[in-house]
């Protein structure tokens, strides 16, 4: 119904006891309509309209025209591909908004929006809304990291959307995804190859002859699988810094960085990996002074070192492996009871 | 321009206003490479093990931490008494900064179950990873528990003006770590080795000569040359001894039935200026300064025995311990003359494993 007066429409709707004008117009004048058995068609020109007319997924605000208003975004894909246990990935879906000038918002919560955060610039989650069209809110990815997020909790996400002033929509359909717990994974195993022999673990470097460079025939695997954001780091520390032998008189045939192979080196005792490999993630490197070839080994030391990591990334199904290379000198006082024992640890940095 | 458009312009002119203020208000994005991890001594789940370990954490923002609270896996023993607990920034991981001012809880609550507050100085700088060492006291006091696999706890900091204060509102860090412990032993690997023994014993002459003058009747003899050199070296971790034996005991001439008696004494040195005659052997040191035995190292040295006796030894490793044995001989008036005078001497050593 149109009402046609010079005066000013003010601002609520006509109605009756039985009978309320939803929606009304004035203006111009100028009109079309048509209908058929279920729809009906206004058209008008130039003029101002009160009321709305929505749907579940469409709402046609009032006051001045909307004419341009953005459409209400589909729902967002929500994921944790990598088993993260503080962040999850939202590929905003753009269909319908196809003006790259257009700007999302993104509600998220974990009570299926009893109560509602935003995800800001940083993408970090507060009570702040924030806007930015996609290319903001992706960088360089095709999705948004959230960050900051609690483990073992779901999180429900919606997104909004405008372009220009007075065109927000309302949110959008709901998706969601769930936080890991941080995991951590450690075992070892000591063998030609793994898993080797059973525990208590065991290497012996042999029979080290004056001169010559002797390399235990076992070696010892360590694996590690963490979910860390910046990855997992192996550890080595040993009780005596080298080879003691008490029936020699507590003599310490040393653990030394070197290349034992060196005319210069007289004896020494260390550790020089074998294999790094994971299953997915990392990878898994050697770190100095392990990370020698041939027979430059690193030395052991009472104080905890870094001895491989996973390249400050989350690894799966990670696994290292080293072994011992010792040398004696001429005057290495003989004994039948050398011994060191190593303590391997991981931790990871989450 | 009507009202109602006097009060659409003013309120999309607010809205104006508010975005600007927003985005000159951004906060700082979180900087990509911060983390927190607490690296245990052991990774044995057991109570026999004490619980020590180092605390690192790099920080979002710098300047407001004071408060560390670490809450350690619900399986692990901590021990509520604050004076249990001990804190130090030696040996720290390579590449870390001690943690500013760190102390160990001695203040109110600060520790809660297994949740302990320390208390710290503000930290600087978000790409400066900072480190502390903990230690809950003795295994009886703090330990790691019996639950083998992933375990897990907390990292935070607060900004607190009492380091120990209660209720201290939104944690400026907040990390949640996990650990995973095997069993008992699992984490050691026992290392043995063998060292062979060797041992090297050499005399650098196999003969010497009085000269051919003839072997003197006074003052102390006459020297037979060369002088020679006995090279002892091995790794027996107790050194070597050197033995010398004469097959005559003295030096006889078959020829006439003379002889010239080397006389051993036990308690002294032999000085060939005071007897008729005598035959001795006089030692001393050439390299590592081996220890010269029964007096073979002063005056004319000592006679020789047809059994074996101990000339010289050494109490270490040693890649050549070197010492020079001069035969020494006196005549005396009545020896009868002839140029076959001669004895036999034997040298040997062995290493003292």
């Amino acid at each position: 119904m149109i009402l046609a007066s010079p005066v000013l429409a003010t601002s609520y709707t006509p109605s009756s006891t039985h009978y309320q004008i939803r929606e009304y117009g004035f203006g111009a004048g100028g009109t079309a309509t048509s209908s058929s058995q279920r729809y009906n068609l206004f058209g008008t020109a130039g003029e101002v309209e009160y009321g709305s007319q929505s749907s579940t997924l469409y709402v046609l605000n009032s006051g001045l025209s909307y004419v341009n208003q953005a459409n209400v975004p589909p729902a967002p894909t929500v994921s944790n591909p990598s088993n993260f246990y503080n962040q999850l990935q939202v590929t905003i879906n753009t269909t319908g908004n196809s003006p790259t000038d257009t700007q999302y918002a993104i509600a998220v919560s974990t009570d299926n929006f009893a109560t509602s955060k935003y995800v800001q610039i940083d993408h970090t989650i507060n009570n702040t809304i924030a806007w930015q069209t996609n290319a903001s809110w992706i960088g360089g990815n095709s999705y948004v990291t959230l960050i900051g997020l609690t483990p073992s909790t779901t999180y429900y996400v919606r997104v909004a959307a405008k372009q220009g002033s007075f065109s927000q929509t309302q949110f959008g359909p709901i998706a969601n995804a769930a936080t890991t717990s941080p995991s951590i994974s450690y075992s070892m195993g000591v063998g030609s190859s793994y898993p080797g022999v059973n525990p208590p673990y065991a290497v012996s470097i042999g029979t080290i002859n004056a001169g010559g460079i002797t390399t235990a025939t076992n070696n010892v695997y360590v694996n590690l699988s963490t979910n860390a954001n910046a990855g997992g780091t192996i550890y080595i520390y040993d009780a005596n810094g080298g080879l003691l032998s008490p029936t020699a008189g507590g003599y310490v045939l040393p653990s030394i960085s070197a290349d034992l192979s060196s005319g210069s080196v007289s004896e020494g005792y260390g550790a020089i990996y074998n294999t790094t490999s994971q299953t997915s993630g990392g990878p898994m490197e050697a770190l100095s002074p392990f990370n020698g070839s041939g027979s430059v080994v690193g030395n052991l030391q009472t104080t905890v070192q870094s001895m491989f990591d996973s390249t400050s990334s989350p690894v799966t199904g990670g696994q290292v492996s080293f072994t011992l290379k010792a040398k004696a000198k001429n005057t290495t006082p003989a004994a039948n009871d050398y011994s060191d024992t190593l303590t391997v640890l991981v931790a990871g940095s989450f | 321009m009507g009202r109602k458009n006097i009060v659409a312009v003013a309120i999309i002119f607010a809205q104006i206003i508010v975005l600007a203020l927003y985005q000159y208000a951004l906060p700082t994005k979180a900087n990509a490479t911060n983390f927190a991890y607490l690296r245990l001594d052991r990774l044995s789940a057991s109570t026999s093990l004490p619980l020590t370990g180092t605390v690192c954490l790099q920080p979002q923002t710098t300047g407001t931490q004071s408060q560390i609270v670490v809450q350690f896996p619900a399986s692990f023993t901590v021990s509520g008494t604050q004076g249990n607990w001990s804190v130090n920034t030696t040996n720290l991981p390579s590449g870390t900064t001690a943690w500013p001012g760190i102390t160990g809880p001695s203040a109110g609550a600060s520790i809660s179950g297994t949740t302990v507050t320390f208390a710290g100085y503000a930290l600087l700088s978000t790409s400066t990873t900072y480190c502390f060492k903990f230690s809950g006291g003795t295994a009886v006091q703090s330990n790691l528990g019996s639950t083998t696999g992933t375990v897990t706890g907390k990292i935070q900091t607060f900004s607190v003006t009492q380091p120990f204060a209660t209720n201290p509102g939104a944690a400026i860090d907040n990390y949640n770590y996990a650990e995973s412990l095997v069993t008992n032993p699992n984490d050691v690997i026992a290392v043995t080795a063998t060292v062979s023994a060797s041992f090297t014993f050499s005399i650098s002459t196999a003969s010497a000569l009085f000269p051919s003058t003839g072997i003197v009747t006074s003052g102390h003899g006459s020297v037979a040359g060369p002088t020679i050199t006995v090279t002892a070296s091995g790794n027996s971790h107790n050194g070597w001894i050197a033995w010398v034996q004469s097959a005559n005991g003295a030096l006889s001439s078959p020829s006439s039935g003379g002889s010239i008696t080397s006389t051993y004494n036990a308690g002294s040195a032999t000085d060939l200026s005071s007897v008729n005659s005598g035959y001795t052997i006089l030692a001393s040191q050439l390299a590592n300064n081996p220890t010269i035995d029964n007096f073979y190292g002063t005056t004319d040295g000592n006679g020789i025995d047809t059994k074996w006796e101990q000339i010289a030894h050494g109490t270490a490793p040693t890649a050549g311990d070197q010492f020079l044995m001069t035969l020494k001989a006196k005549a005396s008036a009545s020896t009868p003359a002839a140029n076959d005078y001669s004895d036999t001497i034997s040298v040997t050593g062995a290493g003292q494993f």
